[in-house]
Formats: structure tokens, sequence, C-alpha cells
């Protein structure tokens, strides 16, 4: 009874039928040839300006115009494709955002031949319901991607704080632990030698006596970053507590650690650093130097103790010098 | 209240957001068509928000973020655009935005947007109004 009753619309009846104010889908037939608009129901007609439609169809169709209807470069993107090749019949669809409407359309296009004229059939859907949620979702993703970036970046400084000492912004003893570790498996793997100094300001107590511990920590401070300075990048700086600081110096004998532990001494011993109009501090360090023995030690800790005797040694002939550890 | 920059380079989609920037309860200070024409607007009003789209005419909204960020790494970024690819959300987020809107804008994911943004920002005087209860 149905199709019956649907035999009976004559044309007029069925496009009055789709393409009325009622319709969902907005429809539109252009000539491509003069981009005219040749028709298009009432939706078409509010997502488009004639004017601006017939822009789009001839940025669509070869000229160089950036489509101000859909702001899409059609030349560039999907359309490209289609229109090169020579073939009658085309179908592409995208889906784009109209200002006019403030609502986003899924739109299908068809290029096919009508009484020998080259026409293009559009149809647009509104798909905006859709695109809310998609919306919805992207501010979401935006969110949690940036939350993600934010919790990197304090985990990264966490790691900072964790491996470094806040004051003079050195390595930690924690910290220098965890790398002299797997920089000894390595020097061991690779049969290179490793050394290590500790060094030790002199007589620190006294400039805290007399100048107090703001001053004190001020020295601390100044000689961390001569240490910085006076250390290859490979080199581990790290402060072992107080006054005291030690230095991995890794693919290095224990001349070249000695020659290093001297000169840093040197540098130190010709720094004053000024506090009052006229007044300035000088101070010296000791520094204990041993080198790792793959003979008879397993690990640093044995290095350094004997680093530290050194130090020791140093500091009982006199202060300001460097003392070596024997190595066989 | 937040000093608002607004770049489009449709003048519709400016009157829309200016709205609602008002609506929220903030003031307007520039608006610019271009990505171009937004650096130097941002540089003379020191804005404390900036509303940005990505596709525009001679500067894209993310090449801008880009150049204003070399600047002002203060003001916040959010980007109002209908590209919903993974590829531009990422690189808006990499350059330096802190919020991003798909279009069409209404005053409710607005709203939300800038919840999401100045939650964890302290505005100074009702914060600390809150604290003190």
């Amino acid at each position: 009874m149905n199709s019956v009753q649907m035999m009976n619309f004559d044309d007029a009846k069925v496009k009055e039928f789709i393409c009325n104010e009622t319709s969902e889908f907005a429809l539109g037939i252009i000539d491509i040839e003069s981009s005219e608009v040749i028709y298009r129901n009432s939706a078409m007609q509010k997502i488009m300006h004639k004017k601006d439609a017939k822009k789009c169809w001839e940025s669509i169709y070869g000229l160089d115009a950036v489509c101000s209807w859909c702001q899409l470069k059609h030349k560039d993107d999907m359309t490209q494709q289609s229109l090169d090749s020579s073939s009658d019949k085309e179908e592409f669809e995208y889906e784009y955002f109209s200002e006019m409407t403030s609502r986003w359309y899924q739109v299908q296009n068809r290029v096919t031949v009508l009484n020998s004229k080259k026409i293009l059939i559009m149809i647009a859907l509104d798909i905006s319901r859709q695109k809310k949620a998609q919306g919805d979702l992207i501010s979401t993703q935006f969110r949690l991607a940036k939350q993600t970036q934010e919790l990197q970046k304090a985990q990264d400084e966490l790691k900072v704080l964790a491996s470094t000492d806040s004051m003079t912004k050195l390595y930690n003893r924690r910290y220098f632990m965890e790398v002299s570790d797997s920089l000894l498996l390595l020097a061991k793997r690779e049969a290179r030698a490793i050394s290590l100094m500790m060094l030790d300001i002199d007589k620190f107590k006294n400039i805290n006596d007399i100048y107090g511990h703001k001053i004190g920590d001020e020295v601390i401070i100044k000689l961390s970053q001569l240490l910085q300075e006076n250390s290859r990048k490979s080199d581990i700086v790290c402060r072992w507590g107080g006054e005291e600081f030690i230095i991995l110096l890794p693919n290095t004998e224990i001349e070249g650690a000695t020659t290093i532990a001297q000169k840093i001494r040197e540098v130190v011993d010709s720094l004053s650093i000024p506090i009052k109009e006229e007044e300035a501090i000088h101070f010296s360090v000791s520094i204990g130097v041993s080198q790792f023995d793959s003979n008879s030690e397993i690990n640093l800790e044995a290095t350094i103790n004997r680093a530290d005797e050194a130090l020791y040694e140093a500091k009982n002939s006199g202060r300001n010098r460097v003392c070596v550890a024997p190595y066989l | 209240m937040l000093k608002v920059l607004v770049v489009d380079d449709s003048i519709m989609m400016r009157n829309n957001v200016k709205t609602y920037v008002q609506n929220a309860g903030h003031t307007v200070i520039g608006e610019a068509e271009s990505g171009l024409l937004s650096l130097d607007i941002c540089r003379e009003t020191k804005p404390d928000l900036i509303t940005m789209d990505i596709t525009m005419p001679d500067m894209d909204g993310l090449e801008a973020i880009e150049k204003i960020r070399e600047f002002n790494k203060e003001v916040t970024i959010l980007v109002v655009t209908s590209h919903g690819q993974e590829e531009v959300i990422m690189r808006s987020l990499k350059v330096g935005a802190q919020g991003y809107i798909l279009k069409p804008i209404t005053q409710e994911n607005f709203d939300e947007a800038l919840n999401s943004i100045y939650k964890n920002l302290e505005s100074p005087k009702e914060d600390e109004y809150l604290l003190d209860e």
C-alpha cells in the first residue's frame, strides 16, 4: 500500500518531501562549469551564503582563492585527488565547521553528469551533537595530557631534589653512592682506571666562629662553584657532608687525579672572598687522593677510606696540601 | 577579572568569544584577526588570557603561540579551534597552550575550560579569603 502511495508522488513532491524546511539535511546542487548554485534547500540556504558558496566552488574547482565558506583549502586536501582524475563520477566527504551557523556538518559531495552538464551534488548533515561529545572528549584528553606533562615535570624536579644538595646544588651522598656503583662496574668491564678525591676545608670551624654561619655557608657555596668549574663534565662532584666534598674521576689514573687536586688546591689558595669593605676571607683545602685497586678492592668503600686516610695525613702534615694514598 | 585578547580571523567568532568572555565577568582588552597581528597586540596590551584560533591567514595559531612564548611565558593561552586531530592537540600542548576547545564554543564549554585552567592557579583574593575561613 505504502509503495503504491509513494509511486504517486511526482518529482516535485518528492523534492519537497526530502528538501523542505523540516528536512534534517542540507542539499545543494551546483553547476561546476559556471559555479552557480542550481538548487539548494532551505537548510543549505542557512549554512551558506550564496556569494560565499560560489567562492567555495571556485576554490574547489581550480581557482586559487581559499574557500571562505568552509575555510578549508580544498585544493590542498581532500578534493584534489578526486578532481585530478578525469572520471565523471566522483565522491568525497569531509567534516567542517560553519561559522555562519556555528554548527558542524558532515559534507558528502558527488560529482556527476546530468543533461551533459557536470554538476556537484552536496549533502550536509548536521553532526553538531556528535561533535559536542568529541569536543568534550578532546578537552578531557588535552587536560589529561597536560596533567601528565606536569606530573613528568614534577617527577623530574623531585629527582633533581633527591639527588642534589639544596645549598650547593652539588650531588648529594645518596646520589654519589648510587652512581658510583654503576660507574665502577663500567670501569671494571672496560679495564679503565677510576680515582677519587676527598676534600675538606681547613679550619672551617674558625670561619664559622669568627664570621658566623652565614659567611660559613657562603664559603661552602663559593667552593662548590669552584669545584664544579675546575672539574670535567664526567666527574661526579658531591657534597659529602658539612665542609667535606668528594669527587669521583672516571677514567683517570692516580697521577691525573693528583694533578687536578693540586690545581684545585692552588685555585682555592689564591681565592679571597670579600665580605665587608676591605675585608676578605682567605681559606685553604686539604685533599686526599686514591685510585680504585681492582686487585684488592671490590667496591669503592675501601677506596674512599684510603682517600680519607690520605686526607687525614694532609691535615696532620700542615694542611693546604694534597696527599696521595699509595697505589701499587 | 581577566584581561583577555581574542584572536580569530572570523569577526563572527570573535564577537561570540567576546560575549562569552564578558558573560564570565572578564574584559576583552584587544582582538586580532591573524596570528601575526596578535603578537604586537599581546606585547602592547599584556593580557592574562589569549583565546587563539588555529587556522588563520599569514600566521597560524600554533606558530603564533610559539612566538608569543618567546617573550611572554606567563599569559594563559586557550586554543579555540575546529581541529580535532590528536596531532594538533599535542602540538598545542607542546607550544604552551593551557586549554583546548573544539568549536563551536558555547558559554558552557568556555566556562568549563576556564575553570579547569584556573583551578590550580591562585586567584589571589578569593583563595586567601577561603583559606581564612
